[in-house]
């Protein structure tokens, strides 16, 4: 059974994530000029998240997955998604096994590594703070 | 075994882990020299991505142990080069002769497994990964068969051990990358182990004219050393102005073993109209490139390489044939030797690699009859 219920719950957990820090100054500063807006669609449920750091917005559902501004778009299942925002999926190992695949720039997409820490620590204090030790639990 | 094992970024020991066995198509080597390059240092730093725990090291040379099954054309006993290109032989770039591409290849070897998607490293029940399918930083290495290249055994290790990485790569992207013909002007940037092996290969292709750019002294001084026929200091001189003078019209080609901020940029510009230029180097994964439209539509040629873009079997032995020959002074890179125990430190923030090569070396076995 997969972690999430259905893609409303993945929204209010990933997508609530990126909403709670596309304007804190750290993530404004760091990804300022770099043209990167990240579509992550997700299956198992079918969700779709994009994030655009540059205009610190975040859009869902339809709305994301038309968008014609994304420049890198990342897919996997929404199972290997919450383990990846929690810091425990191996991003080259999961890479080389085909569990996520990307498409669009890698040099865009990996200006985000220096932020994925504050990233995983966001998300486990989302989960934390909502009471979801179920899903703390899951990954 | 002992091995440089990484279990986060910024942290490497030295462990005892478990010595791995070859599958079907492998190869177990006892190291004997790996060279240290920036890659490795990149990914410790955390500016490449890492898959973790892994064990260090991609520029090995040593003796061949064991043999999986199915395996030809490399027996115990052999003296091998462990190149860094990790190829199937079955997919559609093999089937083009694009080894160092390879769709199975280049998927698993950044994520630290072997060509079947499985680890050959490991310390108890833990899995290891390995760096580019080989972990030379470790006492034994198991590689794909056919990244174990068999070399004449009057080289001496150490030396052979430049080409699995480093100067395989700036040999190749010379002579397999580029239209160097007799007579070329050639610019390089960036005068490490990669720039000065791209500079003696251009001198064995017969260019006339290399300049090498590198803000170090040191640098600039082995590159003359190694063949290069002026030497410009980025942080001094005007470089496009000077290579603009020396050449009259631009560079036939240029290479870029640096890959900051504007060096494939400034390697661009310094080239002539239908000039190649060649990335070579990758300082962040995150950088990006940014050229003049106009100056793609006076045909100057923009590429890559990864790895030399090598047919291992038959660059390698190639290579070292010219070194033998006295034409290839690849001996002259290794500035300085280090034992196993010293990888960590090298590999830190605050050692600063020697122009040319730091090479760690191991005990050398003795051979078996």
């Amino acid at each position: 059974m997969a972690f999430f219920k259905n893609a409303e719950e993945a929204y209010c957990y990933i997508g609530k994530m990126f909403e709670s820090v596309v304007t804190i100054p750290d993530f404004v500063q760091a990804t300022k000029g770099t043209g990167l807006v990240l579509r992550l669609n997700y299956s198992d449920p079918d969700t779709v998240i994009l994030v655009n750091f540059p205009a610190q917005e975040v859009r869902y559902g339809e709305a994301a997955a038309t968008a014609t501004d994304a420049t890198v778009d990342l897919y996997m299942t929404c199972d290997d998604a919450h383990r990846f925002w929690l810091g425990k999926l191996n991003f080259p190992v999961a890479m080389a096994r085909k569990r996520l695949r990307m498409e669009g720039s890698t040099a865009k997409a990996l200006k985000l590594l220096p932020l994925t820490k504050p990233l995983f620590a966001a998300y486990e204090k989302m989960l934390t703070d909502d009471g979801r030790t179920d899903l703390l639990e899951l990954a | 075994m002992r091995a440089a094992v990484m279990r986060e970024p910024g942290s490497v020991k030295i462990e005892e882990i478990d010595q791995p066995a070859p599958a079907m198509g492998e190869v177990l080597v006892r190291l004997v020299a790996t060279g240290i390059c920036h890659t490795d240092r990149s990914m410790v730093s955390g500016a490449l991505p890492a898959p973790l725990p892994l064990v260090l090291g991609h520029e090995g040379a040593g003796l061949v142990e064991a043999v999986g099954s199915g395996v030809q054309g490399v027996v115990p006993g052999d003296h091998v080069v462990l190149s860094i290109v990790v190829s199937c032989g079955c997919c559609y770039q093999c089937g083009l002769g694009n080894l160092s591409i390879c769709e199975i290849g280049s998927e698993m070897s950044p994520g630290g497994l072997m060509l079947d998607g499985t680890t050959r490293l490991s310390d108890g029940d833990e899995e290891i990964y390995s760096l580019l399918c080989q972990s030379s930083l470790a006492e034994y290495a198991v590689v794909p068969a056919n990244s174990a290249v068999p070399i004449r055994k009057d080289v001496p290790l150490p030396v052979a051990s430049l080409l699995a990485c480093g100067a395989g790569t700036g040999f190749g992207a010379v002579a397999r990358r580029a239209d160097v013909r007799a007579g070329a002007r050639v610019v390089v940037i960036g005068c490490g182990g990669v720039g000065l092996s791209a500079i003696m290969t251009a001198r064995v292709r017969g260019a006339s004219m290399i300049v090498a750019v590198d803000p170090s002294p040191r640098a600039r001084a082995l590159a003359e050393k190694v063949g290069a026929t002026h030497a410009l200091d980025p942080q001094r001189d005007r470089v496009l102005r000077e290579i603009m003078a020396l050449t009259g019209r631009g560079a036939d080609a240029a290479f870029d073993a640096v890959g900051k901020s504007g060096t494939v940029e400034l390697a661009f510009q310094c080239v002539r109209r239908g000039g190649d230029v060649v990335a070579i180097g990758i300082d962040d994964a995150a950088n990006e490139v940014q050229l003049d439209l106009y100056g793609l539509l006076m045909q100057k040629r923009v590429t890559g390489t990864f790895a030399g873009s090598l047919i291992p079997r038959v660059d390698i032995p190639a290579a070292l044939d010219l070194y033998m020959d006295g034409r290839l002074p690849l001996d002259l890179l290794i500035s300085e030797t280090y034992s196993l125990d010293d990888a960590p430190r090298l590999l830190g923030p605050d050692f600063s690699l020697p122009p040319g090569r730091a090479v760690v070396c191991f005990a050398e076995p003795k051979e078996t009859p």
